[in-house]
C-alpha cells in the first residue's frame, strides 16, 4: 500500500496537468476529488503518537481519501468521501465513511444538511485530516489531536447553517447548529489507551460554531461549544465489565485568525471538562485545557515558513481505576513548507517538546503502554511529510 | 460654456471606460439571452460565482462556470471580482469539497463555457474580451 502511494505521489509531483475528474451520470455532472499525505516522524523517544522513536524513524503515518459529489439542483446537493489512514499503532489501515450527507440551501442563510457530516468546530476541526490546505505537517495537538480525531471530527445527525451580512459596517456572522451521535473507531486513542478490553465509546452530541468575518479585512473571530451525553463500554461479559456514562461533559473553544497579505496569524483556545460515573458509582473527572499560537508567512512563491508553540494542561482530580494526577506538555514548532506544484507538496518540520500529558489517563500523544520503562521529560521530533490532492 | 461640455464629456467617457474595463482586454461576462439582466454588480458576481446566490437580482436563476484554474482569463477575474489571486480562491474551494460543505462551479475551457451558457437558460460565464459570443448577452459589470 504504501509503496503505491509513494509512486503516485512521485508522478503526481511531476505533473502540473492532474485536475479533479468530472464525469456525467444520469445526465448529472459529478465532482470527483483525492487526496494523499505520507509522513516520516524521527523522535528521540516516547513513541509520540503511538510511532516507534529512533533515528531512523517511522512511516506509519499516511492517509488518503476520495469523495464523489453531485449538484442535483441550484439549491440540492449530496456527497460521500472515504477515509483512510495508519498513525503508528491507530488507524491501522481500516477505512471509514468520512461524510455522506445531503444538502439543502434554501437562501445564503438558511440551509440544512443531514448525514454523517464533518462537525464545525475552530479553525481547522473539520479540514484538520486536508494536510495540503496547512501550513503545518502536524496540527497543534492540544486543539487538534490526531489520537483523538474521532471524539470531534463528525456526527451522524443533521445541521443548519448560515451567513447572516451584518451590512457594509458589520461583516457577517457565520453560523452551524448541529444535533447528532458520535462513534469512536476501535482504532482511535481511547480504544488504544484501555487495551484490548475496549468495546465501544460514543453518544449524543449537539452544539454549535458563530464566527465573525470582521469589517477589518482578514480579522476573523469565532466561538464554538460542543455537548455531549457520552458512555463507554469495556470488558463486557467479564466481571470486570465497566461502563463509564457522562453527567458533564463539553468543549468551549475560541478562536481568532488574521490574514494580511502573505501573513497569517491564528490563536485557538480549547476546554474541556467530563465529569462522569463509573458503573453507575464513583466519579471520573477529566480537565482539559488548550491553546496555540500559529504564525506562517509565505516568503516566495511556492516556500510558506511557519511556527507554533501549543500547550495543553490535563488534570483527572477524581478517578476510581486509578491514581488522580495532573500532566502537561508544551510543543514549538517550526515548519517549511514547499509547493511543487498546485496539487504536490512537501513539509519540513521540527518539534520541541517538554512534558507528556498523562499517558495513563488521557490519550493525547503518548502512552505507557508504549513506555513501559516511563516517559523521558522531552521529545524531539523531525517530521518530513508529501502530500498531494487532485 | 465650451470647456465644460467637453470636461463634461470627457468625464463620461472616463465613467463608461471604468464600467468598460471589464470588457475591453480582459474578459467579458455572459449570460443566455434569455436573461433580462443587462449589468451586474461586482458583489453579485462574487456571490454567485462563489455560489452564495444562485439567483441574479430579478429572481432569474444563475448557474456560472468557471475556467480552468489555470487560464488567465481566470486570474484576471479572480483578482478583479474577488481581490484573490486564483489559487487562494481555489484554497476556499478545496476545503468546501473537502469537508463535505460544497463544491464548486464547473471548470471549462472557454469554448465548452460558451456552449454551456448557450444551452443553460441560467448559464453565466466570464470570457476573454474578444471571444466570439454571437448569440449571447453581455453584461455591463458595474
Amino acid at each position: 500500500m504504501k509503496r503505491i502511494l509513494i509512486r503516485m505521489l512521485v508522478c503526481f509531483a511531476c505533473t502540473s496537468t492532474v485536475w479533479a475528474q468530472d464525469f456525467k451520470l444520469l445526465n448529472q455532472d459529478v465532482q470527483v476529488h483525492g487526496f494523499a499525505s505520507q509522513g516520516f516522524v524521527s523522535t528521540d523517544g516516547n513513541n509520540w503518537l503511538t510511532m516507534k522513536s529512533g533515528d531512523i524513524g517511522s512511516g506509519q503515518f499516511t492517509d488518503f481519501g476520495g469523495n464523489a459529489s453531485v449538484q442535483i439542483t441550484d439549491k440540492f446537493r449530496i456527497g460521500a468521501q472515504i477515509y483512510d489512514r495508519n498513525l503508528g499503532q491507530l488507524g491501522k489501515w481500516h477505512p471509514q465513511l468520512d461524510w455522506a450527507e445531503g444538502t439543502y440551501k434554501f437562501n445564503s442563510w438558511f440551509g440544512i444538511r443531514g448525514g454523517k457530516v464533518k462537525t464545525v468546530m475552530g479553525l481547522y476541526n473539520d479540514t484538520q485530516d486536508l494536510d495540503f490546505l496547512h501550513t503545518f505537517a502536524i496540527l497543534p495537538q492540544s486543539i487538534y489531536p490526531m489520537d483523538l480525531r474521532d471524539v470531534t471530527i463528525a456526527h451522524t445527525g443533521g445541521d443548519v447553517f448560515g451567513d447572516v451580512s451584518l451590512r457594509k459596517k458589520g461583516g457577517t456572522l457565520s453560523y452551524t447548529a448541529y444535533v447528532g451521535h458520535r462513534q469512536d473507531s476501535p482504532y482511535g486513542g481511547y480504544a488504544y489507551l484501555i487495551g484490548p478490553s475496549f468495546n465501544r465509546m460514543g453518544g449524543l452530541q449537539f452544539g454549535g460554531d458563530l464566527r465573525w468575518t470582521t469589517p477589518l479585512k482578514g480579522l476573523l473571530v469565532g466561538v464554538s461549544r460542543l455537548n455531549e451525553n457520552i458512555s463507554a463500554q469495556y470488558a463486557e461479559g467479564t466481571p470486570n465489565a465497566t461502563t463509564l456514562k457522562s453527567k458533564v461533559a463539553f468543549t468551549n473553544q475560541y478562536f481568532a485568525q488574521y490574514k494580511w497579505n502573505k501573513l497569517v496569524v491564528d490563536s485557538e483556545y480549547r476546554r474541556y471538562d467530563l465529569d462522569a460515573t463509573i458503573n453507575g458509582g464513583p466519579d471520573f473527572q477529566t480537565y482539559f485545557r488548550g491553546w496555540y499560537v500559529a504564525g506562517s508567512y509565505r516568503v516566495a512563491k511556492h516556500v510558506q515558513l511557519g511556527s507554533y508553540y501549543s500547550h495543553y494542561a490535563i488534570n483527572v482530580p477524581v478517578n476510581f481505576l486509578i491514581p488522580p494526577g495532573n500532566g502537561f506538555d508544551h510543543d514549538k514548532v517550526v515548519t517549511a513548507r514547499f509547493d511543487i506544484n498546485r496539487f504536490f507538496n512537501i513539509k519540513v518540520e521540527g518539534h520541541f517538546m517538554h512534558g507528556f500529558g498523562m499517558p495513563d489517563d488521557y490519550p493525547n500523544g503518548f502512552y505507557s503502554v508504549d513506555n513501559p520503562q516511563g516517559l523521558k521529560p522531552n521529545t524531539t521530533a523531525l517530521v518530513v511529510k508529501t502530500s498531494f490532492k487532485f | 460654456m465650451k470647456l465644460s461640455r467637453i470636461t463634461y464629456v470627457v468625464g463620461l467617457a472616463l465613467l463608461a471606460s471604468a464600467n468598460v474595463w471589464a470588457q475591453s482586454g480582459n474578459y467579458k461576462i455572459i449570460v443566455n439571452s434569455a436573461n433580462t439582466e443587462e449589468s451586474i454588480s461586482k458583489s453579485s458576481l462574487a456571490r454567485i460565482f462563489l455560489k452564495k446566490d444562485t439567483r441574479f437580482l430579478d429572481g432569474h436563476g444563475a448557474s456560472p462556470v468557471d475556467l480552468t484554474l489555470n487560464s488567465p482569463v481566470r486570474e484576471i477575474f479572480s483578482r478583479n471580482v474577488f481581490g484573490k489571486s486564483t489559487s487562494d480562491v481555489d484554497a476556499l474551494w478545496q476545503e468546501q469539497i473537502f469537508s463535505g460543505k460544497d463544491i464548486p462551479p464547473p471548470q471549462k475551457n472557454e469554448k465548452a463555457a460558451i456552449e454551456y451558457v448557450r444551452s443553460n437558460a441560467n448559464g453565466i460565464a466570464y470570457v476573454s474580451a474578444d471571444a466570439d459570443t454571437k448569440g449571447l448577452k453581455v453584461l455591463r459589470v458595474q
